[in-house]
């Protein structure tokens, strides 16, 4: 394969495993939001310590040639490691192929998404977290409207990445709004949670964790506004501001 | 003081019958870096060739429209062309020092201006050596051959040598293309302190230098210049398809 022809095959490659991780971590917050909905314990554990493949490519044996290499690490180490990893094959290509134009564009995207993406992930991980640690019993007041949010900010997630996916930034319209119908949700549920917690104290342990959930999720859609930001730039080179 | 440099409109260019300039029209902002880019035959050198009427030498080579030097047009018979290429000076791919001493190709041009005062001769010389950063370098070897010094050094000794009959713009058609990364850095530099007296136009085959060294960027292509825009818009955000795939290596 002629050199311009790999890079732009390593750019579109490197492209697909952004989207992958990306993807990985929208579905283990949904997951975990899940988890938590049902308090499953059992599930919150397996999506947060669960193992992963990781594959550290081009580890030099002594002596020998360069090799791929695959372990099994929980999920949680292997969000740092992939977004690591991700982040060197992003600078090596940028290193070693000088992009520019829409190909510097769509790595500066991935490089930015990378982070983001992480960031998803751990929260995903947290609200697993917040399920082992409530107390056991039903949810309160159906959860407030927490599964109502967690909807919300998931789906502006999974658009900013199908936008990211078919360079579609039709997908992006409207971010502004629905990031401030999820603010004022956040508010909402902060002041009802703390007039239930007023009026019976024995609600606090699951009110503490919903206040805490509230707030991941309001920076989840924080979030994909800066991704759907990132994103717009690279489909126009353009670059605009998602209040 | 007018705004550009050097412009041209509606610029063609024929080598015999094979149009080599198609309508071109720029304008080059003075004390700015210009680089002009696209595949070979384009169109580039020859457009930079045009700036000071280096294609009058080639038979055959016709030229239509204008060709402005700050505002005045230099495409007619009445311009001095010695006085012109005074004006506008030029460095090409390859060194070409002459076989003679480094002091003797840097004060060559101001001699055959008239110039024979040796004071002012010797000024001049380290004014020149000194504007293409050359002269710590040689300052005492004055007199040793011009052949003797690197590939890198000889290109800076051409650049000292266009600088030493006083000119405001200097052309550069791929200036480093004979060098190694040191030598380049070395041009690259230079260009960039050039532009605070001169405008530069250079032409290069190497995006990258063009994206370091350029104010403005031009994209060529079968003789048009199909974008033209400053240098982050055209290595960030181009506004053409075809300079986007050639930027980016998705030519043809």
């Amino acid at each position: 394969m002629p050199m311009k022809d790999r890079y732009h095959a390593q750019i579109e490659a490197y492209r697909k495993s952004v989207e992958n991780y990306s993807f990985f971590t929208i579905c283990m917050l949904r997951d975990a939001f899940d988890a938590f909905s049902s308090i499953d314990r059992d599930l919150a554990c397996e999506i947060a310590g669960g193992m992963e493949v990781h594959c550290i490519k081009d580890t030099i044996q002594e002596g020998g040639p360069m090799m791929h290499q695959e372990i099994l690490v929980p999920r949680k180490v292997y969000l740092r490691l992939r977004r690591e990893q991700l982040e060197e094959e992003g600078l090596k290509l940028i290193a070693l192929h000088q992009p520019v134009a829409s190909d510097l564009r769509t790595i500066a995207c991935c490089m930015n998404l990378i982070s983001s993406a992480e960031r998803i992930g751990r929260y995903g991980k947290d609200i697993c977290h917040s399920t082992y640690k409530l107390p056991e019993g039903k949810h309160i007041s159906g959860m407030v409207r927490l599964p109502e949010m967690a909807s919300r900010a998931i789906s502006m997630l999974e658009d900013a990445l199908r936008a990211f996916q078919t360079q579609d930034i039709n997908l992006l319209d409207g971010f502004s709004d629905r990031d401030d119908v999820i603010d004022q949700m956040r508010y909402s549920i902060y002041e009802d949670c703390i007039r239930i917690m007023e009026d019976d104290p024995a609600t606090i342990p699951f009110c503490a964790t919903y206040l805490l959930i509230d707030r991941y999720l309001e920076r989840c859609a924080d979030h994909a506004c800066k991704a759907a930001e990132k994103i717009h730039y690279m489909v126009t080179g353009e670059r605009i501001e998602i209040k | 003081m007018m705004k550009y440099a050097l412009e041209t409109r509606k610029l063609d260019l024929y080598y015999g019958e094979t149009p080599a300039l198609i309508e071109v029209d720029i304008k080059i902002p003075k004390n700015s870096v210009t680089a002009l880019i696209g595949p070979s035959g384009c169109g580039k050198s020859t457009l930079l060739r045009c700036f000071n009427r280096m294609n009058d030498l080639i038979p055959d080579c016709r030229i239509n429209g204008s060709i402005l030097y700050y505002g005045q047009e230099i495409n007619n018979r009445t311009t001095d062309v010695v006085e012109l290429r005074k004006r506008i000076g030029m460095v090409f791919q390859q060194p070409n020092p002459f076989p003679k001493s480094i002091y003797e190709n840097v004060v060559y041009g101001p001699r055959v201006h008239g110039i024979r005062d040796r004071k002012k001769l010797d000024a001049i010389a380290e004014e020149s050596l000194k504007g293409a950063a050359l002269w710590e370098e040689v300052q005492d070897r004055l007199h040793e051959a011009a052949r003797s010094l690197s590939g890198g050094q000889q290109q800076r000794l051409c650049i000292a040598r266009s600088l030493s009959v006083g000119p405001d713009i200097i052309l550069m058609d791929e200036p480093c293309s004979a060098l190694d990364p040191i030598a380049t850095a070395k041009i690259e530099n230079l260009i960039a302190q050039l532009k605070e007296e001169y405008t530069v136009v250079i032409v290069t085959h190497n995006m990258q230098q063009a994206a370091r060294v350029s104010d403005y960027t031009g994209f060529m292509y079968m003789g048009k210049l199909i974008e033209f825009d400053i240098t982050p818009f055209i290595f960030e955000r181009p506004k053409q398809e075809l300079t986007e795939n050639y930027i980016t290596g998705r030519f043809g």
